[in-house]
């Protein structure tokens, strides 16, 4: 009986888009999050009558045929890489991305990965890291006795040493761009590696070649729209449901043909 | 005798397979681009020299092409059509046609369908956004312009008759008819088109298959239980 196995694609379907809303609703106030989104595709077809094969020997053709469908399948899981809002914070050490530009950061590994998320903190060496402790790259190191950490808008980071008049500048910090940001693989942690398909990364210092710029004292928010979010929770509840009536129609069916006769 | 219940065994194998429809319909309800696709039924009449007896026979399947509902999610690769239309994709079999627009860039800055199937531009060739792009804005016919710079135009086609397209699965179609450029059909940048099954439809189609079926075993039963009471009552006429 195809139909109970369409009807149970259906429901792995929308169990994956009630799986991927919950993980966006999960992360509504992660700092850089992107929501994704999940992509169906039906499944191949059966063809029962091809349309344009002959319908009588005076060469009539079949005008269209019958192509029964065998369900859905995730064809994709997308993300949506758009800007989200910012929010202020204060602190010093929180940049904001605003543009399509990700931190450069190493792994314990020594391999790279790219982040939206510009919460930054001091190692105990003064080296500015992410809040897992990963040194984000280009390696900056502050002074024990620096004061007044400013980030201009180009990644430029300037401290004040007492005894020094002029602001010192300790380096700059670079942007990462992807020709396919969505190609991105995601590590967790708001940690994304490159991928084939996300294409190398282009490292450049901020606010060139659309690279993007950074903003001191202030953190991204994630991009996740609650609103749709709910919206599609009920798009996705009542799918599931529709397709639970066509399991229990077919069994109803079955039913009836097993008690005749 | 015999007749009534082939008969309503024809009627249920075409139910059976009208339920088949409506479950794919229903577990395409959120794939975008899908469009929703229904029976015919007709009666098949086989000549008998008392009268005509006519069979169920499903002759064919049509493709509902109305529209879906526009839904907006802000991607600048998501492309909706209204109207008669539809992209084209280069597949390693050859070019396939789809109404579901959700795109992507692939590292090369190549426009592609979710499978990885490049869409092609209205010169038959593929679609580059330069790398670093920063706004790209696709108009309603296509054209795209990356930071102001002409780019391209995402090709859209017709054809005559949309019902001779045979589906393909990843909600792609292909056609032996030749595309023309579409003349009625606009993109919508930023928007992907919803699928176009009517919940409500496909849900009292469902419960009412449903019932056929249990009606025509019913009706089944009530044969056997004639022809049951016929080969008794021969019994004992023949005994007695």
């Amino acid at each position: 009986m195809r139909a109970l196995d369409i009807a149970g694609t259906g429901l792995s379907a929308q169990q994956t888009n009630v799986e991927t809303i919950s993980q966006n609703l999960a992360n509504s106030t992660t700092t850089g999050f992107k929501a994704q989104r999940p992509e169906f595709q039906d499944l191949l077809y059966q063809d029962l009558r091809r349309a344009g094969n002959n319908s009588s020997d005076q060469g009539t053709i079949l005008p269209v045929g019958i192509q029964l469908g065998l369900g859905v399948k995730t064809g994709a899981i997308s993300r949506d890489t758009g800007q989200g809002s910012v929010k202020a914070t204060e602190n010093a050490l929180d940049v904001a991305i605003q543009g399509r530009g990700y931190l450069q950061v190493q792994l314990p590994d020594g391999t790279e990965a790219y982040t939206r998320d510009g919460t930054l903190k001091l190692s105990e060496n003064g080296e500015l890291v992410t809040s897992n402790g990963y040194i984000v790259q280009p390696a900056i190191t502050i002074p024990d006795d620096a004061t007044n950490i400013s980030i201009n808008q180009s990644g430029e980071v300037e401290v004040s040493i007492q005894g020094q008049t002029n602001p010192t500048q300790l380096g700059q910090l670079q942007l990462s761009t992807f020709v396919n940001p969505n190609g991105l693989n995601a590590l967790g942690d708001n940690l994304f590696t490159e991928t084939a398909a996300s294409g190398t990364a282009q490292t450049n210092n901020p606010g060139l070649d659309g690279t993007g710029t950074l903003l001191q004292g202030y953190l991204e928010n994630s991009n996740v729209n609650s609103v749709t979010e709910i919206t599609g929770l009920i798009v996705a509840q009542r799918a599931y449901e529709m397709n639970t009536k066509v399991l229990s129609a077919v069994d109803e069916m079955l039913q009836s043909l097993s008690q005749s006769a | 005798m015999d007749n009534g219940i082939y008969i309503a065994l024809s009627r249920q194998q075409a139910l059976f397979r009208d339920m088949t429809v409506s479950a794919n319909n229903l577990a395409n309800a959120t794939t975008s681009g899908y469009n929703a696709q229904k029976l015919i039924f007709e009666n098949y009449l086989v000549k008998d020299v008392k009268r005509n007896t006519a069979y169920a026979n499903d002759v064919t399947a049509y493709r509902d092409t109305s529209n879906g509902s526009i839904k907006t999610t802000n991607n600048p690769f998501d492309l909706a059509i209204t109207g008669p239309g539809y992209f084209q994709v280069e597949t390693p079999q050859g070019t396939r046609y789809t109404k579901s627009g959700n795109f992507q860039i692939n590292a090369e800055g190549t426009l592609m369908t979710t499978q990885g199937y490049p869409v092609l531009g209205n010169d038959a060739g593929r679609i580059t956004i330069p790398p670093n792009a920063n706004r790209v804005v696709i108009n309603g016919i296509g054209q795209i312009s990356v930071d102001g710079a002409d780019s391209g135009q995402v090709g859209l086609v017709e054809f005559a008759n949309e019902q001779r397209m045979s589906r393909q699965g990843d909600t792609l179609y292909n056609t032996a008819e030749a595309p023309a450029p579409a003349q009625r059909a606009s993109i919508a940048q930023g928007a992907i088109e919803s699928s176009n099954v009517s919940a409500v439809a496909e849900l009292i189609r469902v419960q009412e298959i449903s019932r056929s079926v249990g009606s025509t075993a019913k009706f089944i039963e009530t044969m056997y239980d004639l022809q049951r009471k016929v080969s008794s009552v021969y019994t004992k006429a023949s005994q007695g």
